[in-house]
């Protein structure tokens, strides 16, 4: 077997490095579903052009780079998941995890530096991987995480090329024969992905990988909450998992909240949830937050 | 999405019921078994097995031990074993097997009545492993588990009809044989085959040690693991608890018997023999009263 642990360029549950995502630029204004063409065909009621930008660090997070200077009174949040947490369409301080890092700065007085760690269209197979990384290198203080459809997984191939499966993408699936031209290799994951997609491999699955996420936040003592992108994500695992580290609705769940108001309902790209669910989920998650570690905010 | 999660018959991650096993074993009782045949046994017969020196005899649930539902004793220990083939004991009595021996002799040595429990299964991957102890932890509530992973290229798959298939990827000779025999089968080894990389290798083998790891330090129940060869762990050093270690496996042991089949090999002539397995249990009860001593009140 060939080493891939802890080797770059991918760093592989590495406790010294986090993982690459991808070297972007560094700042460009339309992102995946959030594109220029589909900006035109239909525009955002209020997020224009100019309101939206996605700067990436050296590694590829859509947050300031990892070595952040520690001062005292620092508070420290990591957010992993996937296209909800990245904040698609979404100004950077509109997305969720840094409107709670704003309550946390403002009520207890101190700073608060937030990493984003969400990748769009990643899944509970990245979240696993990630965070096996992002406790030991960046010891944040709280840790927020939020899973994604339980269908999606995560596959690394023999040269470290990263796909991401979804047999939920619609876009996807409609345009299979144009992607398996475009990409035949994607395409040949993706066939042998669907083959042995099924509900009982999803919920294993998923729940094995929030039992790693959730044991390691135990581990490491950090602060830590969950979501997810629709909380019955987590309804037939309810028996095994921790429920008052639980936030619920889940971000898509919220955006029901603003069928009135499409502009605060949907993001600029007119589909992932806007700015009114992620400020609600960052209210939801600052007062449970509080509720379980209200001493431990206060006293340090 | 269908309920799947702690339903009939597979019972997936119950906190109530055991998981059955393959359902061709409920109950069932058999003089040979898997690599274990009749027909290899007359082409190449065991020095000293018999045919009927081993017979399997699987519960209501299909594993190789005595029925889940059984009153605790005053004072009694439980221990399970998860793994493959090699905790099983293809090819051995029951008598002859690691976790049986080990159990013994710390019965011997505390003086307290152990029963024994062997979750072990035939071509069974670390994701049986971890889909076995999740269930295994609040149902027999062991109080140690030892764990013995198997090839880090196996995987279990379950259909959406609830049918459990196991993929190795070492086993390129079935798949073809699958093709006639079984197509739905090959259909899903393709598929794996397709996906099985030495990074999905690594990162799956490992996601299931440290799911194990979790579960049994949340649980507090004492615990120890091996694999079936220590290379297994090579690139996660780092990453595993070494404390809980026990390097001596029994894959590699075999090597060390190879002169002497009669004892190293079972009656297979494939699967660990006596020899091995004996020196595991050894090692076992040595790392465990290394580590358990106080626990346990071993002096």
């Amino acid at each position: 077997m060939v080493a891939t642990i802890n080797r770059p360029p991918l760093y592989l549950f590495s406790n010294e490095h986090m993982p690459l995502v991808s070297k972007m630029a560094y700042q460009q204004k339309w992102y995946g579903t959030d594109s220029e063409e589909r900006y035109k065909n239909n525009p955002h009621s209020f997020l224009g052009p100019e309101d939206v930008v996605y700067r990436f660090n050296s590694l590829g997070y859509r947050c300031p780079e990892f070595n952040a200077d520690r001062f005292e009174k620092k508070l420290t949040v990591v957010s992993i998941g996937a296209s909800e947490v990245f904040g698609i369409g979404l100004p950077e301080d509109k997305v969720f995890a840094q409107v709670f890092a704003d309550l946390l700065a403002e009520q207890f007085e101190c700073n608060v530096v937030n990493w984003n760690l969400g990748l769009g269209g990643s899944c509970a197979d990245y979240m696993s991987r990630v965070i096996v990384s992002a406790l030991p290198v960046l010891k944040p203080d709280i840790v927020l995480l939020v899973f994604p459809f339980y269908g999606r997984r995560e596959h690394i191939d023999d040269n470290g090329r990263i796909f991401y499966f979804n047999h939920r993408n619609a876009e996807y699936n409609k345009n299979r024969l144009k992607n398996s031209l475009i990409d035949p290799l994607d395409a040949t994951i993706t066939q042998a992905q669907m083959a042995l997609s099924s509900d009982h491999g999803d919920q294993i699955n998923l729940y094995k990988n929030y039992q790693v996420c959730a044991s390691l936040c135990e581990k490491y003592k950090v602060m830590w909450l969950f979501s997810a992108f629709h909380i019955a994500f987590f309804s037939q695992l309810q028996h095994l998992i921790a429920t008052p580290h639980l936030v619920g609705p889940g971000l898509e769940d919220l955006k029901c909240n603003y069928q009135v108001d499409p502009g605060l309902r949907l993001a600029r790209d007119m589909q992932h949830p806007g700015i009114g669910p992620h400020k609600e989920m960052a209210e939801n998650l600052f007062e449970r937050l509080k509720s379980l570690y209200f001493d431990r905010l206060v006293f340090g | 999405m269908s309920k799947v999660i702690d339903h009939a018959p597979l019972y997936l991650l119950s906190s109530e019921h055991m998981p059955p096993t393959d359902g061709r074993l409920i109950g069932a009782r058999f003089q040979w078994f898997g690599s274990d045949s009749e027909s290899r046994y007359q082409a190449a017969p065991h020095p000293v097995f018999k045919p009927d020196d081993v017979s399997y005899h699987f519960n209501a649930q299909g594993y190789r031990c005595p029925e889940f539902a059984q009153d605790k004793i005053d004072k009694e220990l439980t221990v399970v074993a998860i793994g493959a083939s090699e905790v099983l004991g293809t090819g051995l009595p029951e008598d002859q097997v690691f976790g049986h021996l080990f159990a013994r002799r710390l019965e011997n040595h505390l003086q307290r009545p152990i029963k024994y429990f062997n979750l072990g299964m035939g071509g069974a991957s670390a994701d049986y492993v971890s889909r076995t102890l999740a269930s295994a932890l609040p149902v027999l509530k062991p109080d140690i588990v030892l764990l013995v992973f198997p090839y880090y290229g196996r995987r279990e798959h379950i259909n959406s009809l609830g049918k459990v298939f196991l993929f190795n990827s070492q086993d390129a000779g079935v798949r073809l044989k699958n093709r006639f025999i079984d197509p739905e089968n090959h259909s899903q080894i393709k598929a794996h085959v397709t996906l099985s990389s030495d990074y999905n290798d690594q990162m799956n083998f490992y996601k299931n040690y440290l799911f194990c790891e979790m579960l049994c330090e949340r649980q507090q129940v004492s615990w120890l693991y091996s694999a079936t060869r220590v290379a297994f762990f090579k690139h996660i050093q780092h990453l595993i608890n070494p404390k809980q270690l026990v390097s001596r496996c029994l894959g590699d042991l075999k090597s060390k018997y190879q002169d002497e089949p009669s004892i190293g090999l079972g009656r297979d002539l494939v699967h660990p023999g006596s020899a091995p397995h004996k020196e595991v249990a050894d090692d076992f009860f040595e790392n465990f009263n290394r580590l358990y001593a106080d626990k346990f009140g071993i002096y």
